[in-house]
């Protein structure tokens, strides 16, 4: 049995400690070297969606701003829970990031029967990317200019009205805006938005509730109208539009928000790097235009808020689903 | 009319003629080919994987550039089609069944030809139509409800059946299939998961491209590394064999013209216009010819026809773009998402209010058609060369690159886990006699076709006469009928000529 | 004693039978519905009778009408090159592509009887040089060229 010379042992402590402080030094150092690889961006959309777009989109600005390569990874599946999940799972290094919507990923808590990650706890949010509301659409040959003549005109018609939605959020905002103000009108579920758009044109659905780039598209080409948004405050891409709240229906309270996430243990410091090349990103004019282009605004926020944010959301989808009648799958 | 055509023609080509933008057609065109050869990466990724590099440039420019890709990764895809039996896209399928039998007879080049020359031609006829024609044919298009629709994915459906070379009632029995593999994920209507499993990455569907490839590509290496003689495409170098014979056009130019006018119409559909529009292009040649038995053993109409209607279906599937600000599929929507990020409404307003833009973008089409018939014939002789390589080495690279190709587009092992089932799926159907090809149109129509019958019923609250009520559906009804009728009525005839022999 | 005397249209019969029983089984729990408000289980449990329907009449035809026979299965090519494609994804996000891409052209050269080890390796080695310059640094497709990312 050989044991180690005295001396080593009397070593062994201080090099021990020596270790330890060097550890820590290159952890802290690493996060103060951030990036140190090529940055990925999930992306939980297929190629060429919208959403895939505006991820490719904020991937090549961030670019230049953060000096290295940024690749956009799309891991498509179960409404973003699998990209999700695979973030949640990822070294906490800053260099994997989701750019996703939160609120879907705050919805998806709810809307599945086991989802694979707790959100609030296992995500954090880096930065916002931006805030996006849901229209209420009506053809442009309709005869009801505001939202109240439009809930006068459904109260009326009764179980012949019907709606369209393409969006579990559009879904959501149908029920809520029914149970407020106690119209009866039928559901009409679309695939893609784009779907339903001969169905408004030929007066086969009266109203529906669709998202923000379908209704500003089509409102342009001067084939829908755009009665009111889902939000909390009016959008500053469209301050004409009331809100919901302001046109007469209470209640109804719906924010998409694009943001960028990281798993839950990343340093601080890096997370404070990826805020601030997000915001740098976010205030420049081109960003403004091709965001409001896409019926948003852009979304400057501190991690610390934007993670309230988040679990609020986690919170209020619990109270959306159960509303709207979706069944957890 | 005529005189008003021919001038904004004119200044259209004059803008999109300069020098720079020619050459951004011709990079596009590079571009999306070379990307589009690769199996399993198809328009779609192509085109959102150089998105960027057109963030930059100037809006004519930068839409000129993603048509130039657009059409390269459609030609691309043929290419694999004939080449190694991988679809690059759904349209392509068709493609497939005889084009990569004239591969293997050493009729690579020719068909390649034929694709390119075809298309071209279908091009300049979609080019044509939509400066023409646009604005009336999407008011016809917008006419189209859900029942009309319906009937429209059952007329597809139908047609599949008549795709089939070998027994109808197997045939029948792929499209059910297909129909039923269409239905796994998420039902739009009430929210609920169908034959998921629980599996997460069933939750929004089995995807095409893993399903395609598997049953395609996967499944031909297979069956080719069984025989007891590796194949080897027989290469020669005279020019003779790399082109379409006398024999081979005269054949085609029928079927180009019919492919042309089906794709024509038919692109201008929201939906699975271009893939109807190339299964709909074989049946009617296999009905029409005078030897049917050829189809599925190397027949060129079989790749004239269908390759013609592709290219025409996506010339005009840019016209409810460009005319009304509408996407007629995935790709389109992608192309308007470019355009809003350049800063332009697609929509009538583009034709008044940026007539350069509009005239610049049809010129660039025709432009870009050209360009890749000027790209692609002497690749031809390359891909035919390449084909020669020994298959020992070659297949190993073809497999390679599926596998590459599908996990590019989702990076999830599951993904390559579908493929593996299709192949073997595929490879045991096929053993038993049944196609995949009416399997893949009944997969891709299914979930068309029921989300619209059950969205007709919610709006005319379960009164199935709406079918019959409006005119679009019924006309396309008593068609399917009279499809029926042709095929069924040729086996009664036959049934009862045995009967009385 | 029944005599087969289609093979490949019983075999196909008992496939779509499979199929339509499998289809009404994991569907057992959709709700059908009305025909005028179909529920989500109403087309997939019409389309799983009409499925085993057609597998029942195929399968019968197997045992009336003569048809071609089965070709003999050869476990090998199918079982070499499904294998190939299954390391690739198990794999691919552990070692990266340069690796992976060497071992499925191995495993993929092994679906043949002679397989030359040496020029396999070396197939293997052009290809994962090939592919990782194109993929990853030309194209910038999200595949790890190496191992730890």
């Amino acid at each position: 049995m050989n044991i180690a010379p005295k001396w080593l042992l009397h070593c062994a402590g201080p090099a021990a400690a020596l270790a330890a402080a060097v550890c820590a030094m290159t952890t802290d150092a690493r996060a103060q070297d951030y990036p140190t690889q090529d940055i990925r961006f999930m992306c939980g959309f297929p190629a060429g969606s919208g959403a895939d777009v505006l991820v490719r989109y904020m991937a090549e600005k961030v670019r230049p701003v953060a000096n290295r390569t940024v690749i956009v990874e799309n891991k498509v599946g179960a409404a973003g829970n699998i990209a999700a999940e695979h973030t949640a799972r990822a070294k906490p290094d800053g260099h994997t990031v989701y750019v996703h919507a939160a609120s879907a990923i705050a919805a998806n808590m709810h809307l599945f029967k086991k989802p694979p990650i707790d959100a609030a706890k296992d995500l954090q949010i880096a930065a916002g990317v931006n805030k996006q509301p849901f229209m209420v659409m009506v053809a442009a040959g309709s005869p009801y200019k505001t939202l109240a003549e439009l809930t006068a005109a459904m109260k009326q018609k009764g179980d012949k009205a019907s709606y369209a939605q393409s969006n579990t959020s559009g879904k959501v905002m149908g029920e809520l805006y029914k149970q407020v103000t106690g119209i009866k009108a039928v559901e009409v579920a679309y695939r893609t938005a784009n779907d339903s758009l001969n169905d408004f044109a030929s007066g086969v659905v009266d109203y529906g509730m669709m998202d923000p780039v379908f209704a500003l598209s089509h409102t342009r080409a001067g084939r829908l109208r755009m009665l009111a948004v889902s939000t909390a405050e009016r959008m500053q891409a469209l301050p004409e539009l009331p809100t919901m709240a302001e046109a007469g229906v209470p209640g109804v309270e719906l924010l998409t928000w694009f943001a960028a996430m990281v798993p839950a243990g990343t340093p601080k410091p890096v997370v404070e790097t990826l805020n601030k090349w997000f915001n740098q990103v976010l205030a420049t004019d081109d960003a403004k235009k091709f965001l409001n282009s896409f019926g948003g605004d852009p979304f400057i926020t501190t991690p610390e808020d934007g993670q309230a944010l988040f679990r609020k959301h986690v919170k209020d989808w619990e109270g959306h689903v159960r509303a709207a009648g979706i069944e957890p799958q | 009319m005529g005189f008003d055509l021919f001038q904004n023609l004119a200044t259209g080509f004059g803008a999109a003629v300069s020098l720079k933008n020619l050459g951004f057609a011709l990079i596009g065109c590079l571009l999306g080919t070379l990307i589009g050869v690769l199996p399993g990466i198809g328009p779609i990724p192509t085109i959102a994987m150089l998105l960027p590099i057109t963030f930059g440039l100037d809006p004519l420019s930068s839409l000129i550039m993603l048509a130039g890709i657009y059409y390269g990764a459609q030609y691309g895809g043929s290419t694999t089609s004939i080449l190694v039996n991988i679809p690059g896209e759904a349209a392509s399928i068709v493609t497939c069944i005889d084009g990569h039998q004239m591969a293997k007879q050493g009729r690579a080049g020719a068909a390649l030809a034929v694709a390119a020359l075809g298309s071209f031609f279908a091009g300049c006829v979609g080019t044509v139509f939509i400066a023409a024609f646009g604005p009336p044919l999407a008011a016809i298009a917008q006419e189209f409800n859900s029942p009309d629709y319906f009937s429209l994915m059952v007329l597809g459906l139908v047609t599949a059946v008549i795709l089939a070379h070998g027994s109808v009632i197997k045939a029948i029995g792929m499209v059910l299939v297909g129909l039923l593999l269409g239905l796994v994920g998420t039902d739009v209507n009430s929210g609920l998961t169908r034959y998921t499993f629980g599996i997460s990455e069933l939750w929004d569907g089995i995807d095409f491209v893993p399903l395609v490839i598997g049953m395609f590509g996967i499944v031909e290496i297979i069956r080719n590394l069984e025989r007891s003689t590796l194949p080897r495409a027989q290469f020669s170098a005279r020019l003779k064999d790399l082109w379409p014979s006398r024999k081979d056009f005269d054949a085609s130019w029928r079927a180009v013209l019919r492919g042309t006018a089906l794709g024509s119409l038919l692109g201008i559909l929201p939906g699975g216009g271009a893939v109807l529009a190339a299964f709909a292009s074989y049946t009617l040649e296999k009905k029409v010819a005078k030897d049917p038995s050829r189809f599925g053993n190397g027949a060129i109409e079989g790749v004239a026809g269908p390759e013609s209607a592709n290219n025409a279906a996506s010339q005009t599937s840019f016209i409810p773009l460009l005319t009304l600000g509408l996407p007629s599929n995935a790709i389109m929507a992608l192309m308007m998402g470019a355009m809003i990020i350049q800063g332009i409404q697609p929509g009538s307003a583009v034709m008044t209010k940026r007539p350069d833009l509009f005239w610049g973008m049809v010129a660039s089409m025709w432009i870009g058609n050209l360009m890749l018939l000027v790209i692609n014939l002497p690749l031809i002789g390359i891909w035919v060369r390449l084909l020669s390589v020994p298959y020992r080495l070659l297949y190993p690279a073809i497999l390679l690159f599926c596998v590459i190709g599908i996990y590019s587009t989702n990076t999830n092992i599951a993904q390559l886990v579908l493929c593996a089932a299709f192949a073997v799926f595929g490879y045991v159907l096929l053993r038993f006699g049944c196609e995949p090809a009416p399997l893949v149109l009944g997969f891709i129509l299914g979930p068309l076709m029921e989300e619209n019958l059950r969205r007709s019923l919610v709006i005319s609250r379960g009164d199935p006469m709406v079918f019959i009520e409006r005119p679009i559906s019924a006309i396309l009804l008593a068609a399917t009928v009279a499809v029926i009728a042709l095929i069924v009525l040729p086996q009664f005839r036959k049934t009862r000529e045995e009967a009385f022999q | 004693m029944v005599r087969v005397k289609s093979p490949q249209d019983l075999g196909a019969g008992a496939v779509f039978a499979l199929i339509g029983v499998a289809g009404l089984y994991f569907g057992r729990e959709l709700a059908f519905g009305t025909a005028a408000r179909m529920g989500p289980g109403y087309f997939p449990t019409l389309l799983s009778i009409l499925i085993l329907a057609i597998g029942i009449i195929v399968a019968i035809r197997g045992l009336t009408t003569e048809g071609p026979p089965i070709e003999p299965v050869q476990l090998r090519p199918i079982a070499m090159i499904i294998a190939a494609i299954l390391i690739f994804g198990v794999l691919i996000g552990v070692v990266g592509l340069a690796l992976t891409a060497l071992l499925l052209t191995v495993f993929a050269a092994y679906a043949r009887r002679e397989v030359k080890l040496t020029e396999t390796i070396l197939l293997g080695a052009g290809l994962a040089a090939f592919t990782v310059a194109v993929f990853v640094y030309l194209l910038g497709q999200p595949l790890p060229a190496w191992w730890g990312r």
